[in-house]
């Protein structure tokens, strides 16, 4: 007893519990506005508004849910958005990784340039009309195309895959691969890949979540509905939920009628509006541990290291 | 005089065999710099707009050179020193207390034994960053409000004075900052923990055979894994200091908080309601930049002189 | 053998996504015909009324024009190609529109590339933007627009209204006499112009008072109100006297401001002229300096509610539901709409005090600042562009806009002898309520309209009957609390006043003015809250206030206010 006593004041114990502690504060503040969305979508919209929510459903509901399944933008909306995603989170890693571990290795000559010559489209853009004329040069506006191929290469994760690679792959390994007469890019494929699928798995969240995201390249590049991803939606919902209070601040000339038909819209816009958060969110969050796997297995490293 | 010019030759000979005998690395590069030259560089003489008074119809090349009088425009501004100010107050906030953060957690996270809560800890971490800001500020807004928010029930149930946080112009910061870790740290976490997964199991064994304490551990072996990982981040985000998003801290503006919640962006849309500009924005954008610049440059520097390593 | 193993993997992947993306763009395509069903609807509405009384005015046209429109939607809406009106349009006018529409906040970047692209549509339709007069005069000198003053003689109707309403005239005519756009006009009754300033006539009967006339007695009003219970549930501190939500918007206390004889509708940077036509800005003079101190001596004692700033508006509409506001603005109309009755509310109208010795109104303007209608100079059928523009200042085409057309998508009901508009039998087996019919399927929302018609309006209705039958239930029916705001402006001896007029600036102004005027309204916004919130202290830093105001260029501002003005008014 009093050697378990000591042992948890001296160490690993007392250390674990303080970890548990923050830990689980940490989750219930994480989760609070979880719920709190959770519960507004199975809440009377009217008692959202007037701030009555606080964690359970007011008013319980499922009207919201039964009219997401029945608003068909939502569902193009999907099934667009799961296309740019995957396809487009394939095209940036083919994009990405190769170039971040080329500019990993010590040996390429030039590589300060190059990491200039990259970091500068960081910080200088062309703006929205030379970059939509441009993208209108290459024939691409109103295409799918246009949707996975922009933002091939993020800069930023770039550089995060290059940190990666230079703290993780060393030299030596891809040189004596070389020496065996691997060519770089059989050294590429076949030893580095499979080292770094830990990177692979934050380069697909990084680079997934931000297709999942994205709004303003459909907004700018795409005409068609049936092409829109779901975040257009997604934003038409929530900006018709604001209608009423947003257009009658800014014209004053609307009509008895008017107002009318803005408060229908923005009734029904509210019913969905938490629904459609979740709904297009779940995708996500259950990927998300299927990929956490791999962020794990990334030990590789210690046999070669040691 | 020959033994100069047979070392320069030889220089430039070593030079271009080091180049053909990496030839392939080269080709790896070939879609990013394919890529970056087709969709950053080609449309990037659009900067130009900053000088001009820009005319659509004219293009670039038609429209009237007005040197740096957009840029003046913006330094004349009553405001200006305000919204630098502000947006200064935001970055360095989120610099020095949103930065850390995600580490922290990461660390701890790493710590947790149980594998399954662990990955359920992490999935409800990062599922606030999905929540769009609109709707995340409509929570802020009703979290901290003075009649039924949760914040001041807290407070009234200790006996406190409510606290009306929204209408306080030297809360705003606090606000903003605080709710960016709440929807952001999760996210950001990944990055570190992903990079904690290259620890070498062998490294933490021996210290456990020589009696290492589990802080010793960290500090000793976790932490210095994940430190370039660390420094190439705080490099980037020290790259974006004038770089405050305009949508969350427009939402959260009101009247009486504008003092301290009005950033460039915010200024920018609203010059751009009266007369839709493009110069003046695109001047600012760049005036942003060249400040932007100027601190990765600085931070990389100082990197390199600290910890030898920096981007470029 | 590995690798190559690794690559047929990756191709069969690549595959698969190729075929992923063939079957989307299957995918795309089945979705349009599912969109068909709606047309077929409309058609079948029309179709149906239109056997019983559709009167024949119009000869058929023979040859049909297409125009190409693009528009800007609040809501997202329906496709405005399908609506009943624009199958209208191409009967009676011979066009025949193919329309495009975005919502609010994805037009700013769309209008960009629409000039960018150089692919301007025959017509914009922005009845639900902003555009300004500097942009539209930008775009206009940039060649984009179409001129319209060449075609003035074939357009009566709009001729009609220029010379009815020479600010209109003065509105679209640029320098040189030329006409590019059109801002929105309304000849709508005065009471449609009035703000919804609801006071509790319940309240004011529970605590025994009259309904307030000076600013003392409204000061009483509300002081009563907080102290005592005045909604009547026992409980004498839930009441809120005075309701205010939002940073900028509603203008809660616009009768408050006119009692001090600021006769505007603006937020903050009220200009006004004197008789000579000297242009000051009131912000700046002792009557709103009180008028701040008033503000503030009403929030400090609670009169208003503490949260004023942050509250939203549907906080604010759920507080009223409860019936625990006793004085408040626009919108929480839906609730004196839905909850009470007639008798339970009226509409305030001013106040007077030494600053204004007449209780005192000020009515929105009959035309908006921003510009709502342009063609673009392009269009290969500058007569049916003409032809369409100049219809829309009709009233058959002005109601086409909101309302559709008499025997197809409505029919006239009289109430109190007065026809009004009226939709029972059109929409009820269909769809879900009036609203969605009337915007979705007969109509675009006044997506594209430039007029707001009188007639058939409700407005037109409360205009003509005398005042008992204003109040009776008949009218109420059709009108709800617009009632109110008509009775408001009945009241006796009530002087309503004309609002500053819109200026019109030079090209050089316009790029001086924008920085000046977004520093100063947005330093007047924030002083005026942190005033009246107590934050800043009035006495102590008005000089210093008047002193940043200087500082940030008012005076430069004002020099261009005044040129602005004298050439607007010749003096």
């Amino acid at each position: 007893m009093a050697e378990k006593l000591k042992r948890f004041f001296r160490g690993s114990q007392l250390f674990q519990w303080i970890v548990n502690i923050i830990i689980f504060v940490f989750l219930v503040v994480e989760l609070y506005p979880i719920i709190y969305v959770i519960s507004c979508s199975i809440s009377d919209p009217e008692a959202v508004n007037a701030g009555k929510v606080f964690l359970g459903p007011v008013g319980f509901t499922l009207e919201g849910y039964k009219r997401v399944l029945e608003y068909k933008d939502i569902w193009i909306g999907y099934a667009n958005t799961i296309f740019y995603t995957v396809v487009g989170t394939l095209i940036n890693l083919i994009v990405t990784l190769p170039c971040a571990y080329a500019l990993s290795r010590k040996d390429l000559a030039g590589s300060k340039f190059f990491m200039i010559f990259f970091m500068i489209t960081m910080y200088i853009g062309g703006g929205l009309i030379p970059s939509y004329l441009n993208i209108k040069s290459f024939g691409l506006v109103n295409t799918r195309a246009i949707m996975v191929i922009l933002g091939a290469l993020s800069v930023y994760n770039m550089i995060v895959a290059r940190s990666f690679y230079s703290g993780s792959i060393p030299y030596e390994l891809t040189e004596a691969a070389r020496i065996d007469g691997c060519s770089e890019f059989a050294n590429f494929v076949k030893i580095v890949m499979p080292l770094s699928k830990a990177l692979v798995g934050v380069m697909v969240l990084y680079y997934g979540i931000g297709h999942w995201n994205s709004y303003f390249n459909a907004l700018v590049y795409l005409e068609d509905r049936s092409k829109f991803p779901l975040q257009i939606f997604l934003r038409e919902v929530l900006l018709q939920s604001k209608l009423l209070e947003e257009t009658m601040s800014n014209n004053p000339m609307l009509s008895a009628e008017e107002i009318a038909y803005l408060a229908e819209i923005e009734r029904q816009a509210d019913l969905i509006k938490y629904c459609v958060i979740i709904v297009s969110t779940l995708p996500m969050i259950i990927i998300y541990p299927k990929l956490q796997k791999y962020f794990e297995k990334g030990i590789m490293i210690g046999s070669v290291k040691g | 005089m020959k033994r100069k010019a047979r070392q320069q030759y030889k220089q430039r000979y070593n030079f271009r065999k080091k180049v053909l005998s990496k030839w392939q690395l080269y080709v790896l590069m070939l879609p990013a710099v394919l890529y970056t030259l087709l969709f950053s560089y080609k449309p990037m003489y659009g900067i130009l707009i900053a000088f001009q008074d820009f005319r659509v119809r004219r293009g670039i090349w038609g429209s009237d050179w007005v040197g740096l009088a957009n840029f003046e425009r913006l330094f004349d501004s009553y405001w200006f020193p305000i919204i630098l100010k502000n947006t200064l107050t935001l970055s360095t906030l989120g610099l020095v207390i949103g930065f850390p953060l995600p580490i922290i957690l990461a660390l701890l996270l790493n710590e947790l034994k149980n594998e399954k809560y662990r990955t359920f800890v992490q999935t409800v971490s990062y599922m606030p960053h999905f929540i769009s800001t609109v709707v995340m500020c409509s929570i802020i807004t009703m979290f901290l409000s003075p009649a039924n928010g949760v914040i001041n029930q807290i407070i009234t149930f200790f006996g406190g004075e409510k606290l009306y946080f929204m209408q306080e112009a030297s809360w705003f910061k606090w606000i903003n900052e605080i709710s960016g870790i709440w929807q952001g740290i999760g996210w950001s976490s990944i990055i570190y923990y992903a990079a904690l997964s290259s620890v070498d199991s062998a490294l933490l064994e021996a210290a456990d055979i020589d009696g290492a304490s589990r802080l010793q551990k960290i500090w000793y072996i976790n932490l210095p894994e994940i430190i370039p990982t660390v420094v190439v981040m705080f490099i980037l985000r020290c790259g974006s200091i004038l770089s405050v998003g305009y949508e969350k801290v427009y939402l959260l503006q009101n009247d009486m908080n504008l003092i301290g919640s009005e950033i460039i962006s915010t200024y920018v849309y609203k010059v751009g309601l009266e007369q839709s500009d493009f110069s003046f924005s695109t001047a600012v954008g760049l005036f942003n930049t060249v400040v932007n610049c100027v601190i990765l440059i600085s931070a990389n520097w100082l990197s390199k002189k600290v910890t030898k390593s920096g981007l470029f | 053998m590995k690798l190559r193993n690794r690559a047929t993997k990756v191709f069969a992947v690549l595959l698969v996504f190729v075929m992923l993306c063939g079957s989307m763009a299957a995918c795309g395509e089945k979705v349009d015909p599912t969109d068909a069903p709606k047309a077929t609807d409309a058609s079948k509405a029309t179709d149906a009324p239109k056997a019983t009384d559709a009167p024949e005015e119009t000869e058929p046209v023979t040859e049909v024009v297409e125009l190409t429109m693009v528009g800007v939607d609040n809501a997202k809406g329906a496709d405005w190609n399908n609506t009943l009106s624009f199958a209208e349009y191409e009967k009676r006018l011979g066009i025949k529109f193919d329309a495009t529409h975005y919502t609010t906040d994805q037009w700013a970047s769309k209008l960009t590339l629409l000039f960018a692209n150089d692919e301007l549509p025959d017509i914009l339709a922005m009845t639900n933007s902003k555009m300004s007069r500097a942009d539209l005069e930008k775009y206009a000198e940039d060649g984009y627009l179409f001129d319209f003053s060449p075609y003035l003689d074939q357009m009566p109707n709009l001729k009609a209204i220029m010379e009815n309403d020479p600010a209109y005239a003065n509105a679209i005519t640029m320098p040189d006499g030329s006409i590019y756009g059109f801002p929105t006009y309304s000849k709508r009754a005065a009471s449609s112009k009035h703000g919804y300033y609801f006071m509790s006539q319940k309240w004011l009967d529970n605590v025994g008072m009259e309904r307030p006339e000076t600013l003392d007695e409204l000061y009483q009003v509300l002081k009563a109100f907080k102290e005592q219970d005045a909604n009547g549930n026992g409980d004498p501190n839930d009441e809120i006297p005075m309701g205010m939500a939002g940073s900028s918007s509603y203008g809660h206390e616009f009768p408050i401001l006119w009692a001090h004889g600021i006769y505007s509708k603006n937020y903050t940077y009220h200009l006004q002229a004197d008789e000579n036509g000297t242009v000051s800005l009131m912000d700046t003079t002792e009557n709103y300096k009180d008028f701040l101190k008033y503000m503030n001596k009403l929030y400090d004692e609670e009169l208003i509610n503490k949260d004023a700033y942050v509250i939203s508006g549907d906080e604010l509409a759920a507080i009223a539901k409860e019936d625990r506001l006793g004085f408040s603005s626009t919108w929480t109309n839906r609730c004196v709409d839905y909850t009470y009755d007639t008798n339970e509310w009226y509409v305030e109208v001013g106040f007077t005090s030494d600053y204004s010795p007449e209780r005192t109104v000020v009515l929105d303007t009959k035309l908006n600042t921003s510009y709502n209608l342009a063609a673009s100079a392009d269009t290969k059928y500058p007569e049916a562009v003409v032809k369409f523009v100049d219809y829309s200042f009709s009233d058959e085409g002005a109601l086409s806009g909101g309302n559709g057309y008499e025997g197809i998508s409505f029919s006239m009901k009289e109430i109190a002898g007065v026809g009004v508009i009226d939709y029972t039998g059109y929409w009820e087996d269909k769809y879900e309520n009036q609203e969605i019919y009337r915007n979705t399927v007969a109509t675009n929302n006044s997506g594209c309209a430039v007029l707001a018609a009188n007639e058939g309006t409700i407005y037109a209705l409360l205009e003509q009957v005398d005042d008992e039958t204003l109040r009776s239930d008949e009218v109420w029916a059709v009108a709800s609390s617009n009632v109110l705001r008509e009775e408001a402006l009945r009241t006796d001896g009530l002087v309503i006043e004309n609002p500053f007029p819109n200026l019109y600036y030079t090209e050089e102004e316009t790029k001086e003015r924008a920085t000046l005027v977004t520093d100063i309204t947005n330093y007047l916004n924030t002083a005026k809250a942190n005033f009246i919130t107590g934050e800043w202290d009035i006495d102590a830093e008005w000089d210093e206030h008047l002193e940043k105001l200087n500082e940030m260029g008012l005076e430069r501002l004002l020099v261009i206010e005044q040129a602005a003005y004298s050439r607007l008014t010749g003096k």
